[in-house]
């Protein structure tokens, strides 16, 4: 069975290297900081299908829901690090003294069910998207911001087309920025992206 | 009139070359042209060819998007937008910027607006920069004459040399080195922390931007020219 839904990777910035800096306790912790956070943020209609790593991976019923929800939560470990920065020095006592940096990226597809878990073509493209992403960033597909147009609180800057590991044809990718923020212009909404839209919400 | 339509360039793997001309009309070796509806001309790399040379008016907006290969855009460009995997990636001017690439060598000569830079392990240097903002993991961070900045990395050292009257900075980094060098008589506001890392500020105090740097383990240092 398969329905369209917005497919989300979260990912744990330079979780590798603090692992390696810090120990497996810290690295636990830090994962379950993430989870905590994440799973506080969800809408009824969203769900963590799994833990990949340093990363989760998420469904929502909504495109509209996942990218206000991926937004929102970048503006929670904004404040969560910015804490962190006013902390006292000396020792690092736990992961609220490091940075907590995600990326995350949005793919709004039509993946197959397999149990609780999905799988498939939009799947893997989810997840080369996010690896495109800066820490604090969210990046989409075109045909995600195109299915979700023009939203009140949210812009879009298009990246371009982009080739990524598995997929023959490059594939457009936008910024997602909360408006008002970081280089958003409200007014330019977002172009023509009927060809996009045709190509990539149909379920195959 | 010159044509300034965006361009953009896609190609699987092989070198991308893009230089500019005043009044001279696109043209394109080793690719194919396709203008789309929006305006924009898209080139793809020929078959029979291992790189793409792209010559378009100054100020034309560029946008590549590659897995391999070497990117040198040269000449004034408008926009320009780099998403690649590997390899090495040089601008030499552009009016605003957007570099994403996992590893290679990133090099930018001036970008008159906001150059950002996300990659993993790329060592970056920027010549100068309206603002930068740079993330990565490892490599080395060098910003030349930033007239503002906001960096993270993990384990990189960041080397950030501020231009007069420079605007808000910002760095983060877990375990990189940090210098931030400021013009001569500036007396920045200065926020800097580290966990482990020892802090040693050469400037005095004052409000001529501020300049914010936290570290976890990584050694601040911020003096002037």
């Amino acid at each position: 069975m398969a329905e369209h839904g917005a497919i989300v990777f979260t990912d744990i910035v330079g979780f590798t290297t603090l692992t390696d800096t810090h120990g497996d306790d810290f690295a636990l912790a830090l994962l379950e900081r993430q989870e905590i956070m994440v799973r506080s943020a969800l809408p009824v209609a969203a769900r963590v299908v799994k833990e990949l790593g340093d990363g989760l991976l998420l469904w929502f019923d909504d495109p509209r829901e996942a990218i206000d929800t991926c937004l929102r939560l970048q503006r929670d470990f904004d404040a969560v690090n910015e804490a962190a920065d006013a902390g006292p020095g000396g020792e690092i006592v736990g992961v609220a003294d490091v940075p907590l940096w995600v990326r995350m990226g949005v793919h709004w597809g039509c993946p197959r069910r397999r149990g609780d878990d999905i799988v498939g073509r939009d799947v893997n493209l989810a997840a080369r998207i996010v690896d495109l992403a800066g820490p604090g960033e969210v990046l989409c597909s075109e045909a995600t911001a195109d299915v979700i147009g023009e939203r009140a609180g949210v812009g879009f800057e298009p990246l371009g087309p982009v080739f990524v590991r598995g997929l023959t044809e490059p594939v457009p990718i936008v910024r997602v920025l909360a408006a008002g923020g970081d280089g958003c212009d409200p007014e330019s909404g977002y172009g023509d992206l009927t060809d996009g839209r045709a190509r990539d919400t149909a379920c195959r | 009139m010159a044509d300034l339509s965006p361009v953009h360039i896609s190609t699987r793997s092989g070198d991308v070359r893009v230089l500019t001309e005043e009044g001279i009309e696109l043209s394109v070796e080793g690719g194919t042209i396709e203008q789309h509806d929006d305006g924009t001309i898209h080139v793809r790399r020929a078959r029979s060819a291992n790189a793409i040379e792209v010559r378009c008016a100054p100020g034309t907006d560029v946008t590549v998007g590659t897995m391999s290969g070497k990117i040198e855009l040269l000449g004034n460009l408008g926009v320009v937008r780099v998403a690649t995997a590997s390899g090495k990636i040089r601008v030499v001017e552009a009016a605003s910027i957007d570099v994403r690439t996992k590893s290679g060598k990133i090099d930018i000569g001036t970008c008159a607006g906001e150059c950002r830079i996300m990659t993993k392990s790329a060592a970056v240097h920027v010549g100068s920069a309206a603002r930068a903002t740079v993330a990565a993991i490892s490599g080395v961070v060098l910003l030349e004459q930033v007239g503002g900045a906001e960096v993270k990395t993990v384990s990189g050292k960041v080397l950030l040399s501020l231009a007069p009257s420079a605007g808000p900075v910002s760095v983060h980094t877990v375990s990189g080195k940090v210098e931030v060098r400021v013009p001569a008589a500036t007396r920045p506001t200065t926020r800097l922390r580290s966990i482990s890392g020892r802090i040693q500020c050469d400037c005095p105090p004052g409000e001529d931007g501020e300049i914010a740097v936290a570290s976890v383990s990584g050694a601040i240092r911020v003096s002037s020219d």
